[in-house]
């Protein structure tokens, strides 16, 4: 926290050089309809006043996002004058120019900035090596899930890990109220990060009552309580009145979309979905309903053909249930293990939450990769591992089109080889391997042989997926529990 | 009637020839320590990485617009390929290199040597796979509708994984230590003026390269027989392999001496005769079709074009660079200008075979071809701005025996050749995709140069380069020439990079 942050090591900032360089290249290729819901913020942050900001509704893509994101849009906003006005009009539906393009993505290049210096910190804590600090940095500089979801897909999930990692960060050196205050303002960035927010609330527990008396743990909480209070309203504070903090919800936490996401996140709920149309079709009932999870839209109507249907109310129990083990372990040992602890909790949610995106899977992944740089423990290094390569290849779908499945493809395995052992072998990291390779083969092989099941290849994804991601949680918690 | 490829052929003779260096002094350990380096190189999880970058690189080049996209009707070197392949699919062998009422050598007539079209017929039959309407006969023509588009893209790219890899790793091989053999790996493949040419204006120069890059790290371990097959090979891909041809010749005179200290002339002419055999079979083996169908003396006639000019467009070539004050096109008829730019060639390279001969190390090995190339592409009669190629790669496969100073200079080299490539890449589209590349370049110098404790300085020259190289980006676009000389911003850019090539 010292002397370590001021100086710029070389080494470090060539290879940010370097990471940029590779994803400048990318800047022309595919973007999703996610570069037009960022425009379209760009264009409701800078053009209205902040009471008409949840209420705009000219687009499709209504502003979803807390607060603290809806005010990094609007500094983005200011400077996009300058590249181009025209991406700043609401009207201007699907606007694209090329100035555009690279404004955006060149914002997406800080948040990328932004990452790469609270990892760096991080890392400078537990790792005295530069070599060794440089290979693991590499590892988020050129994380293939973060290339696909962020630098050509489309979002800005740096500035929303970076604040994560940075509250981590600060958790480790025992700084637990400013690390609370950052960890809640990364709720208000994206309120994904509540999915880690049970473990992360332990662990302050931990620390408030790890203090040396009654007095002390009563100043901590109190202190504890103060500033996080300060920091959400000093965040909310335009949007504290009744209709807001409504409207501001409902757009937040759209319970009326379904249980899985167009592309079938693999998780336990897209194993059920899976389940219940092959015993729709095995059983020969033809149910609209039941097809429906096939053509990949999304609506609260899609309901499940036999299986009994699942209600928000259900996937919200289940998950906490799942986050219990870790739970429990962040108010034993506090800040020690926070980063497994985080993943864990976060691959939990992940596996039972409802209406999971499949890029979520990034935030498990991040904080195992750099805990897998960090710890000595290689079999907790195999397992990161291994759940890096799953989320990876589960994220193959976010692309269309054959070169950017063989992108993705070459990434990914690089990206392995960078991380492949030198001497230990685990099973977990052999299953996965194969299960990989078998997701790959069926990517190329059936729609040579089956090409009238054009949602088989995704479907056969997301299911040995969500089994392998399964498998890998129910390995952790039952080392843990063990 | 036309299943024949060679390939295996060459194979066969490289193990007959394998056979020979056996028997020619026990070198049976070394053929597997050659083997077993290659491996090392590729065990390295940071050299599998680099692969992996290189093939996505390379992927997303390939989405960019290729040479004379969308340009009737000639369209560019992407039609060329195409037609090639059109053409070695659909006519006999007879017919490739004659002017016929099938083949009509105006559009795009064949011009390289006959592995060009042997490797055009094998890709011919996977695009017809693919998609049979882009190689069908005369209905093809400025055929670029999407998936043959694609598939065009993926050949550039098994052909680099085929042949230019393996080069790649053997010279990767030699280097020192393991930091070293990945930044050789890096520096070849992930080459930005190779990546631009091959992957976004469209040609097949990786398949030369790693044939050339094999023929140079064979003849410097001594392998006389394996090498001269594969400089063979290069030069029966693309003519242009010739420039590397004196300085090759004089590193197989060289190792020979060396390496046989107790009769070192009788070695020297035991190695001549050997090369010169092998170079012959390759050469027959490869050739025997046209002789005898009776058309090789039309694949000579093309190969050789006397007809063209001393230099095309702008070139950083001297002809090009001292057209001002000497109008070498208008004072000397095409056949006189060849030949001064041959004993010119010729004569500037010899310093540079004297070098070859000399040469005991790999590093002085390559260096010494690199120059020898150098001076032809400096020099030399049509000599294409895509030919910087030749002295640029050989020259930053050099494994460097030390580190820092040889690093900067090779960037810099390959900065300079980027920026001469530039108007042929603005041309193509490419122009953001070249910058990105030489921004990562850059970059990944520092990052060499600050993780393997050398002074920091050593990245001031790049940086100097880079910055150099965008100011006169925009100084071009933003300032109009003086009336008299229309082109006179693109003679500086041939300008620069012709006093820097003079320099090395």
């Amino acid at each position: 926290m010292h002397a370590g942050k001021i100086d710029i090591p070389c080494a470090e900032l060539s290879l940010f050089l370097l990471s940029i360089a590779f994803k400048t290249l990318l800047f022309p290729l595919y973007k999703s309809t996610d570069f037009e819901v960022h425009r379209n913020w760009l264009a409701i942050t800078h053009s209205l006043p902040v009471s008409q900001w949840y209420f705009e509704a000219t687009s499709e893509w209504t502003l979803d996002y807390p607060p603290l994101f809806a005010y990094m849009e609007r500094i983005f906003a200011f400077f996009a004058s300058y590249a181009d006005p025209g991406m700043l009009d609401i009207k201007s539906l699907d606007y694209s120019s090329w100035a555009t393009v690279v404004y955006q993505r060149s914002t997406v290049l800080l948040s990328d900035g932004m990452l790469f210096i609270a990892v760096s910190s991080l890392l400078r804590r537990h790792i005295s090596e530069p070599r060794k600090r440089l290979a693991a940095l590499s590892l988020v500089a050129f994380n293939p899930g973060l290339i696909v979801v962020d630098n050509i897909h489309f979002q800005y999930n740096g500035a929303v890990f970076a604040l994560l990692i940075f509250s981590i960060r600060l958790f480790q050196s025992n700084c637990i109220t400013v690390g609370s205050c950052v960890f809640l303002g990364s709720i208000l960035l994206k309120h994904i990060n509540l999915y880690v927010a049970p473990v992360m609330a332990c662990a302050a527990l931990c620390w408030v009552s790890s203090g040396t008396s009654v007095s002390d743990k009563v100043g901590r909480f109190s202190r504890l309580a103060a500033s996080s209070l300060c920091i959400v309203l000093a965040i909310l504070w335009p949007f504290l009145n009744a209709t807001q903090l409504t409207q501001m919800l409902s757009r937040m936490f759209p319970f009326g979309r379904g249980l899985c996401h167009a592309y079938w996140a693999p998780n336990v709920w897209a194993l059920y979905s899976a389940l219940d149309v092959f015993l729709s079709k095995v059983l020969g009932s033809s149910s609209s309903t039941g097809a429906s999870m096939t053509t990949g839209l999304v609506g609260e109507g899609a309901g499940t053909a036999l299986l009994p249907s699942v209600s928000p109310k259900v996937t919200v129990a289940l998950t906490l249930l799942a986050l219990l083990p870790a739970c429990r372990q962040a108010l034993r040992t506090g800040s020690e293990n926070l980063l497994s602890l985080v993943s864990r909790a976060a691959l939990a949610s992940f596996l039972f939450g409802y209406h999971v995106h499949e890029k979520a899977i990034l935030m498990a992944t991040l904080p195992a990769l750099i805990n897998s740089a960090v710890t000595n423990d290689s079999g907790w290094m195999m397992w990161q591992r291994s759940l890096c390569l799953v989320a990876h290849i589960s994220l193959f779908p976010l692309l269309p089109g054959t070169t950017l499945w063989l992108f993705q493809t070459a990434l990914t395995v690089g990206f392995a080889a960078l991380g492949r052992p030198k001497q230990h072998v685990s099973l977990v990291w052999t299953v996965c391997q194969y299960a990989c390779a078998l997701v790959l083969a069926m990517d190329v092989l059936l729609p040579i042989f089956l090409p009238h099941l054009p949602f088989l290849p995704l479907m056969a994804r997301s299911s040995i997926c969500s089994v392998a991601l399964l498998m890998l949680w129910l390995q952790a918690e039952c080392q843990t529990i063990v | 009637t036309h299943t024949h490829t060679p390939k295996p052929q060459i194979f066969w003779k490289e193990r007959v020839s394998m056979g020979k260096a056996k028997a020619d002094g026990g070198k049976a350990k070394d053929e597997k320590s050659l083997m077993s380096g290659m491996w090392n190189v590729i065990g390295n999880p940071w050299s599998c990485f680099v692969v992996c970058i290189g093939i996505a690189v390379r992927l997303v080049l390939s989405q960019g617009p290729h040479s004379g996209q969308g340009v009737p009707p000639m369209y560019g070197d992407y039609e060329a390929q195409r037609h090639w392949m059109e053409i070695t699919l659909n006519l006999p062998m007879s017919q490739w290199y004659v002017n016929g009422t099938d083949n009509d050598l105006q559009y795009w007539g064949l011009d390289y040597p006959p592995l060009t079209a042997f490797h055009s017929r094998v890709l011919a039959e996977w695009m017809r796979l693919s998609d049979p309407d882009s190689v069908a006969l005369h209905t093809s023509r400025g055929y670029e509708k999407q998936p043959s588009k694609d598939v065009m893209r993926q050949t550039v790219i098994a052909s680099d994984l085929v042949v230019l890899l393996p080069g790649a790793l053997l010279c990767a091989s030699l280097a020192p230590g393991a930091w070293a053999q990945v930044a050789v790996l890096a520096s070849i493949w992930l080459n930005p003026c190779l990546l631009v040419i091959d992957h976004g204006h469209f040609q097949y120069n990786g398949v030369m390269v790693g044939f050339a890059l094999m023929a140079t790290a064979l003849l410097s371990q001594g392998r006389t027989a394996a090498g001269t097959v594969c400089g063979t090979c290069a030069v029966l891909f693309k003519q242009m392999a010739l420039m590397y041809g004196p300085a090759w010749a004089a590193l197989v005179l060289g190792q020979a001496f060396y390496r046989n200290s107790r009769r070192p002339w009788f070695g020297c002419l035991k190695a001549v005769l050997l090369a010169s055999v092998c170079a012959t079979i390759t050469a027959v083996t490869v050739l025997l079709p046209f002789f005898r169908n009776g058309t090789a003396i039309n694949v000579v006639h093309r190969m050789f074009p006397t007809d063209r000019g001393i230099f095309e467009d702008k070139v950083a070539s001297i002809w090009c660079v001292v057209s001002p004050f000497f109008k070498a096109k208008e004072l000397l008829s095409n056949s006189q200008a060849g030949l001064l730019c041959a004993a010119l060639s010729i004569a500037a390279s010899l310093p540079s075979c004297v070098l070859a001969f000399k040469a005991r190390t790999p590093d002085q090995c390559f260096r010494a071809v690199a120059a020898c190339s150098l001076a032809a592409f400096l020099f030399g009669f049509q000599v294409h701005e895509k030919t910087v190629l030749l002295p640029l790669l050989m020259l930053v496969a050099a494994p460097q025996t030390s580190v820092g100073a040889s690093a900067q200079c090779f960037t810099l080299m390959s900065q300079v050749s980027l920026f001469t490539l530039m108007p042929l890449i603005h041309k193509d589209g490419q122009a953001w995709n070249a910058w990105s590349l030489h921004l990562g370049m850059v970059a990944l110098l520092m990052l060499y140069s600050s993780s393997s404790q050398s002074k920091s300085e050593s990245t001031f020259w790049p940086w100097a380069c880079f910055a150099f190289a965008i100011g006169f980006e925009i100084a071009e676009s933003n300032i109009q020439p003086p009336s008299g000389l229309p082109h006179v911003w693109l003679l500086a850019r041939a300008g620069v990079g012709c006093c820097f090539g003079l320099g090395t």
